[in-house]
């Protein structure tokens, strides 16, 4: 871990950058970005839709410090593993009202790689509730196998703790 | 948000995901509805003074809030505790603010500034060693628990049902108070608490 975190300090700064840069021309990156709203059911159903792949389901929300921390990780896992049948899902916990935030923040992220969502109740009991995020506190990620069976659940910006997880189930078939 | 907000949030990002790397193992068994809420004492706060649960002994109930500097939602909630003191302290309902995490936004002296410039009608308690935490299990900012007057836990959780202020339903808090002060059980004891997760040190 001790070695990773000027790495991850690099990105978020990277990051920080970038979103620096993408002000003057947001609507162009902001169009390529596909944000739909999703509650439990609609997740259930996408997760079927992968059933054969891995899938790492990233929540995360731009008021979270750490989760932006975090995202270009995912994004990069998303990247990394396409080929090896890993599929990214990122869910932002935002407020509806932040929507055009979440885009802007997504383009910046270049987050074409992964599925994004932005979940339909909002920073509210009901969200953490109904995606089952224990402890109510994000970074959250979740972990199923190809066969759709959750597997693993990191709380909190362990980026080397994400990869073991992943890394072990697309080593089973 | 804006785009300065953002880089805001990104610059803190940085230095939150270095300071994420002590939260693990952390994770506190805490306190259930009925039990005895954990003591504190010889706590200090934003006012200068030292803080215990038995300067409050003369409280109906006890508010305490586990909150912090940082958190966007643990802000979100600051305007609606002040309401809270405001609307509840003459019923002998006293709100206890606490902070227990230590990066550096969340020290004494920002947390003085935050207390100054929102005006807190509460005190702000600052806990390094993170014991109240582990103590009461609080797991977010904002994660509040109630006291009764026999000092049992009897409401744990959020303050209501959105951050979003238009968007608030039900105010889980407030109806809690209401029946205890009523001599009635919460009609919700225990709701999903939410928020940025505590950095606890192992």
């Amino acid at each position: 871990m001790r070695s990773k975190r000027p790495y991850s300090f690099a990105v978020a700064l990277a990051a920080l950058l970038v979103a620096g840069c993408s002000g003057g021309r947001e609507g162009g990156g902001e169009a390529t970005i596909d944000l739909r709203p999703v509650d439990r059911p609609t997740l259930d159903r996408v997760l079927k839709e992968h059933r054969g792949r891995v899938v790492l389901v990233d929540f995360w929300a731009t008021w979270c410090a750490p989760c932006v921390g975090l995202f270009p990780h995912s994004v990069d896992l998303a990247r990394r593993y396409a080929d090896r049948g890993l599929a990214v899902i990122t869910i932002s916990l935002d407020d509806g009202s932040q929507e055009a935030a979440v885009r802007r923040f997504l383009a910046a992220q270049g987050a074409t790689p992964v599925e994004n969502f932005l979940a339909t109740s909002g920073v509210s009991p009901q969200t953490f509730e109904e995606f089952q995020i224990e402890g109510g506190g994000i970074p959250f990620l979740k972990v199923y196998d190809r066969q759709g069976r959750l597997r693993a659940t990191i709380a909190g910006a362990y980026p080397e703790k994400i990869d073991r997880a992943v890394e072990e189930l697309l080593g089973e078939m | 948000m804006t785009r300065t907000r953002q880089a805001i949030s990104m610059i803190a990002a940085a230095v939150v995901l270095v300071a994420a790397g002590c939260q693990e193992g952390a994770q506190a068994a805490g306190v259930k509805i009925g039990d005895a809420a954990p003591v504190w004492s010889g706590i200090q706060a934003t006012d200068g003074k030292l803080h215990g649960l038995a300067d409050l002994k003369d409280a109906k109930l006890v508010v305490l809030v586990f909150t912090c500097n940082h958190c966007p939602v643990a802000k979100g909630y600051e305007d609606r505790l002040i309401a809270l003191q405001k609307d509840y302290q003459s019923k002998g309902v006293e709100v206890v603010a606490v902070n227990v995490n230590n990066i550096p936004d969340d020290r004494l002296e920002p947390m003085k500034k935050r207390a100054e410039e929102k005006g807190f009608n509460f005190p702000y308690l600052y806990d390094a060693t993170q014991k109240m935490g582990r103590d009461y299990g609080a797991t977010v900012t904002p994660h509040v628990f109630v006291l009764d007057k026999d000092r049992k836990i009897a409401y744990v959780g959020a303050v209501d049902d959105n951050l979003n202020v238009g968007s608030v339903k039900t105010h889980f808090l407030r109806d809690a108070l209401d029946a205890l002060l009523a001599g009635k059980a919460p009609p919700k004891a225990v709701t999903q608490q939410f928020g940025c997760g505590i950095k606890y040190e192992k």
